[in-house]
């Protein structure tokens, strides 16, 4: 409590300019009312508490997944380091001792279903900070030389009822329950006193109704905002962040400046409800009710509306698709090599392609499936933009799933950086499938020399002033429905009737 | 008496603006939600059932073939859409809606619907579930958080108290007076759902799931009535009252359930994906103890064959070792399949046992799991599907292989089967358990719902009962 | 200290107050009788610049109340029927809160304490919450802010209602104190008693008009619940 008590003071200080200003008084005032009160007392140890299992959470999930791809990553070069090892020990001619065991002269054990690579998402530094959607959204794939289709087709297990309900982590406390305490702590500021009798006795002093009001949101502003600072803080110190590596430093401020920004938004809502709504019961009845609305039905809605304007193709017609244009292919592979060899040049040198070659023929078919099915992958990519540009219009009415996308991604857990893995693996997939077809058409034999110039997987981060844009974006929608709150709260405050 | 109390409560809370908006918010919320998950409901059967179509027509168009080459070709599985999805669509968004199976392997089920929408999705979606189970409780602590408290603060309640009134009966009366109110949204919405389900194709064949439904939620309101009932009669004043009532609600629907994901995980952790692969793949590759390689194992299981035949080559068999081979390699399949599964779904089920107990601290976890459940939306009943769906797997693949055995030769991977034997085998249809077998899965989940009914109302008798004006 | 010009409040199309005009000088204790309703409350809250007055003035030494709404606060002390206080700090934090919001350098406590035992609280009483407190007993404390505050001027709303004789004689010799210090005191009040015994004009309000107004000295305690009586049934 005394680092909270220690930032009121800073506050009644700050606010001071002579040394007793009643505004100075109010604040100090204020924080010893509420200390006073055992309802700040309940909430914030609680809010602590529940911050404290937050960032737990979020810890313990980010360290599974941070373990899983070093896991990965590990299986890979242990393995790529056989391949290593045999192939240093062999000409193309002499027998594998175990003749069961692949033989990575050929370049499809290294490249086919049976090899592969895996391409994975590193959780970032402050992955903690929200689960997002990475509990939902594969976070590795298994690259080989077969169908999109198929390198796509992994995810990561968890039971159905915990996707469902989602996780407990830092995102949730703050976006869905932060308010809450905001509200909790402000909803009776002025009709409290007011039913108390005391308003109009302060008021009978030379204070002013507007001071007033600023000191009792600024102790509460404060008290819950150190609040959450300092557990979060912690929280890093805890998950060993190291805050002086640039990119996390400037991810943590703009972590907080964001929550500053909807704090600000919902003080703005407590500030408007105090002045319009005169009873204590009522205000409690309105301000549940407008967080009802802001914080669990307007998401809601909003994905409603944006599902049923912009419906995901069928996935279940996709499956069926798929088959249809894979027998088709299989049917007409012979006919197949000319189509290909117009794309593929370099192997249209005679003799170069043998179509008796089983994998020469899967790659045919393979490519001709690919291509048919390019526009049905677009459709779903593009009804997806389509759901996501009707969630971005209606970001000023959704305060909390615009704080959701922008903690998401800055604990880099959000779709944009997801949607960027997925692409950066399939160009990844193409490299890889290129590299493998190629030589198996040449009939190319792997060789130790080879292994370095096999496409290797690394995940291009997106530059951080790109996630700061859309970050600083969603700090502005924020700010400017909390100004709006605010200007009206403080115009009205002039007509708030202390008497009556 | 009663009557009288009930009656003026009515009116009281009828005129209230507030009242009368937030009961006609919940029924157009109710409807709207149900017109969708009509929509829904019934473009994702039609889709599903044309895919089904689709799959049946590619298997038995296959041309002459080798059985085996069949077997690799498999077939797929769609989840079929329970009609009652339409009032709660459970874990749906989140289980994949279709699965291929295929020769040695049990794959798991693919696309997920979140994954394909945007990240307002995790918010959740909007059903007639999640406006019962949510909001209706918010509507009654609206409509009773006064009752008492608020004629305490007025002091009518000593008034009312000095007549004589006994303080059941006055409770009485103000439940149902509250109750009366609340059946204006929810006789409407309730018509409005029974229609929708019975309205649509096999929708009355889920008519004994549908009426446990309506009796659960009906006992889930009656606990909110009666707790909302008992903190006004116990609260000073009205604020207290609407405090108290909403830090319950609070602290039961919005935080209870999220923090048991965590608790759930904690006591019954997940797997990886990628252990539970490797641990699949070791068992596949090398047998249970870990050790024998598969060619060691085939070398036994060759042994073996020849003993039973009582030959010593196999090109003396007068079945097809190919066949028998495949068999053999399904059956061990299926023992590595269920061993890694079955710990898995076990996982998944004891996770949700563990969340419908939590229901001791929060009702609404019992009644989303029952309600789920009486959907067939439930995670249960999506591994029923799963299991479905695997054992028809494992019957294909025993005809393949039996079709190889018996009609192919030595290790022949030339024979080519006639197109009738795709027909021959019977289609994937899947039958939806009982809601026998659905309840009694659930009987903690209705046992804590009839408890919290019954505490509640008792816990209202007693709190209204020692009542002081 | 305290002047009315022609002050009137209205709600539309209902009057709370026609036009009136009164001055308190310091060193006079003006008490406004009459029935509820008839808008002696409504003068208070003018004077404290509670509500929007509809015409007229009302100045604070000289100060519109309106206009320099703190200037004339920072003379101005309250005491309502109920002094509201917040109940879950002490006397003394309480009276610390009020002393200091007007402006002033803290007092120390052994000044706050004398004050507390000058206005007759009785001694621990101050460390205690104002929950544990009886009504005369936060009375007190309301007076003991307005002395501590150095108030010219007392506007006092119906402030020993409900007190028994003891704390009402007690609240009574308070004044008499603070009118000898030049304080101008307005009271409304239903005591005609009190108001013959400390006041020293008397006005008579009905449906929100003043009808009449008098100098305490002038009138006996009979004659002044005879005239009381005859203002309210005509």
């Amino acid at each position: 409590m005394s680092a909270v008590s220690a930032s009121a003071e800073v506050v009644a200080r700050a606010a001071s300019g002579t040394a007793h200003s009643p505004l100075r008084t109010m604040v100090a005032h204020e924080w010893r009312v509420l200390r006073a009160d055992r309802m700040l007392l309940v909430v914030a140890l609680l809010f602590a508490a529940l911050l404290g299992v937050a960032l737990w959470n979020g810890v313990t999930w980010s360290r599974f997944q941070t373990r899983v791809v070093g896991e990965l990553a590990q299986a890979d070069s242990s393995r790529f380091a056989r391949y290593a090892d045999t192939l240093a020990v062999m000409t193309p001619g002499t027998p594998l001792a175990d003749p069961f065991a692949p033989d990575p002269r050929n370049p499809m054990t290294i490249g086919g279903a049976r090899g592969g690579i895996t391409a994975s998402l590193t959780p970032s530094q402050l992955s903690m900070l929200a689960v997002g959607q990475s509990d939902l959204m594969p976070y590795y794939y298994r690259v080989t030389t077969g169908l999109r289709q198929a390198v796509l087709k992994g995810d990561e297990i968890e039971n159905p009822g915990n996707l469902l309900t989602g996780r407990f982590d830092l995102a949730f406390v703050i976006v869905v329950l932060f308010p809450l305490v905001i509200l909790a702590l402000s909803y009776n500021m002025l009709s409290g006193e007011r039913e108390d009798g005391t308003l109009a006795l302060v008021l009978s002093q030379p204070v002013q109704l507007r001071s007033l009001i600023f000191a009792k949101l600024g102790v509460r502003a404060v008290t819950v905002l150190s609040i959450a600072a300092a557990l979060v803080l912690a929280g890093l110190a805890v998950a060993r962040v190291d805050l002086t590596a640039a990119g996390q430093l400037s991810t943590s401020l703009w972590w907080f400046a964001i929550v500053v920004a909807y704090t600000a938004f919902w003080f703005g809502v407590a500030l408007v409800v105090n002045v319009l709504v005169r009873g204590s019961a009522a205000s409690a009845v309105t301000v549940v009710t407008v967080w009802l609305v802001l914080v669990v039905l307007a998401p809601v809605l909003v994905n409603l509306v944006a599902q049923a304007r912009y419906p995901t193709p069928s996935r279940v017609a996709f499956t069926t698709n798929v088959r249809t244009v894979t027998n088709d292919a299989n049917k007409v592979a012979d006919r197949l090599l000319s189509k290909y060899l117009v794309d593929h040049p370099e192997l249209a040198t005679a003799g170069t392609v043998n179509m008796d070659d089983f994998w020469t023929r899967t790659f045919m078919v393979q490519d001709t499936i690919e291509k048919t099915l390019a526009p049905y992958y677009d459709a779903f990519d593009a009804q997806l933009a389509q759901q996501q540009a009707v969630v971005t219009t209606a970001r000023v009415l959704t305060p909390a799933l615009l704080m959701q996308t922008a903690l998401e991604d800055l604990a880099g857990t959000g779709l944009t950086r997801w949607q960027r893995f997925r692409a950066q693996t399939l160009d990844f997939h193409s490299r890889w499938q290129r590299f493998f077809s190629e030589r198996q058409m040449r009939q190319q034999k792997m060789s130790a020399s080879d292994l370095p110039s096999v496409p290797r997987f690394t995940y291009v981060e997106e530059p951080g002033t790109a996630v700061a844009h859309r970050v600083l974006s969603a700090i502005l929608w924020l700010l400017l429905p909390a100004g709006a709150l605010w200007a009206f709260g403080l115009s009205r405050l002039r007509r708030y009737s202390v008497a009556g | 008496m009663i009557m009288t109390i009930a009656r003026k409560e009515f009116t009281e809370m009828f005129r209230d603006g507030r009242v009368r908006s937030g009961g006609l918010a919940l029924l157009l919320l109710v409807g709207g939600s149900l017109l969708y998950g009509m929509r829904q409901t019934q473009q994702l059967a039609t889709e599903r059932d044309t895919a089904r179509q689709l799959t049946r027509a590619h298997w038995v168009s296959q041309p002459a073939k080798n059985p085996h080459s069949a077997a690799h070709y498999g077939i797929y599985a769609f989840k079929p859409r329970a009609t009652l999805a339409t009032l709660d669509d459970g874990v749906d968004p989140y289980v994949g809606v279709t699965t291929w199976l295929e020769a040695h392997k049990q794959n798991e089920f693919q696309f997920r619907p979140a994954q394909d929408a945007t990240s307002a999705q995790r918010f959740g979606t909007l059903t007639a579930a999640t406006t019962l189970q949510l909001l209706v409780p918010l509507l009654i602590i609206l409509l009773g958080f006064a009752v008492f408290a608020g004629e305490r603060e007025q002091g009518t309640l000593r008034q009312v108290l000095s007549l004589g009134v006994k303080p059941s009966v006055l409770g009485a009366g103000k439940a149902l007076g509250v109750a009366g109110v609340l059946s204006l949204v929810l006789i409407p919405a309730a018509v409005l759902g029974v229609i929708a389900i019975t309205g649509m194709p096999d929708g009355g064949s889920d008519l004994v799931r549908l009426g446990v439904m309506i009796v659960s939620y009906i006992a889930y309101f009656v606990a909110w009535l009666a707790l909302t009932l008992a903190i006004s009669a116990f609260a000073s004043t009205a604020r207290v009252s609407l405090a108290a009532s909403l830090g319950v609600w609070m602290l039961v629907c919005i935080l209870a359930p999220r923090l048991m994901t965590d608790v759930v995980r904690s006591v019954h952790p997940t797997p990886s994906a990628s252990a539970f692969a490797a641990a699949m793949k070791r068992d596949l590759d090398g047998g249970f103890d870990g050790h024998a390689t598969g060619a060691q194992r085939e070398k036994l299981f060759e042994e073996a064959v020849l003993k039973k035949y009582g030959v010593d080559s196999l090109s003396q068999l007068p079945v097809s070792f190919a066949g028998l081979s495949l068999h053999e390699g399904e059956r061990h399949g299926d023992e590595v399949f269920d061993k890694h599964y079955g710990a898995l779904w076990t996982t998944f089920a004891e996770q949700e046992r563990v969340r419908e107990l939590a229901a001791v601290v929060s009702p609404v976890l019992a009644m989303r799991s029952l309600s789920m459940a009486l959907a067939g939306t439930d995670v249960a009943q999506h591994l029923h599907f799963q299991n479905a769906a695997e054992q028809y797997r494992r019957s294909l693949m025993t005809a393949m292989n039996g079709e190889m055995t018996m009609k192919s030769k030595g290790q022949d991977f030339d024979y080519k089967a006639d197109p009738s034997t795709w027909s021959n085998v019977a289609p994937f249809d899947y039958e939806a358990p009982s809601a026998a077998w659905v309840l009694q899965r659930h009987t903690p989940a209705m046992l804590f719902l009839g408890v919290w009914a019954a505490g509640a109302v008792l816990l209202a008798g007693w709190s209204i009962g020692r009542m002081t004006p | 200290m305290l002047q009315a010009t022609a002050l009137s409040k209205s709600y539309g199309e209902k009057v709370a107050l026609q036009p009136l005009s009164l001055t308190v000088k310091g060193g006079e204790v003006f008490c406004l009788l009459g029935a509820n309703g008839a808008g002696k409350t409504t003068t208070i809250n003018l004077f404290l610049d509670f509500i929007p007055r509809s015409g007229g003035s009302a100045t604070v030494n000289g100060l519109d109340v309106t206009q320099h709404s703190l200037e004339t606060k920072r003379l101005l002390a309250y005491i309502p029927e109920q002094v509201n206080l917040y109940r879950n700090l002490t006397g003394l934090e309480n009276l610390t809160y009020f002393q200091q919001l007007s402006g002033q350098a803290p007092m120390p406590r052994t000044a706050l304490l004398a004050l507390c035992d000058r206005v007759g609280l009785p001694s621990g009483a101050p460390d205690k919450r104002i929950a544990t407190y009886s009504k005369g007993m936060r009375q007190k404390v309301g007076i003991a802010i307005a002395i501590a505050r150095n108030a010219r001027a007392l506007l006092l709303d119906e402030p020993t209602s409900g007190l028994d004789p003891q704390a009402s004689n007690e609240f009574s010799a308070v004044l008499s104190d603070l009118r000898a210090d030049g304080v101008a005191i307005l009271m409304a009040t239903h005591d005609l008693f009190r108001a013959k015994e400390t006041g020293t004009r008397i006005g008579i309000m009905k449906h929100g008009a003043m009808v009449d107004e008098f100098a305490a000295a002038d009138i006996g305690h009979a004659d002044l619940e005879q005239l009381y009586l005859r203002h309210m049934r005509n």
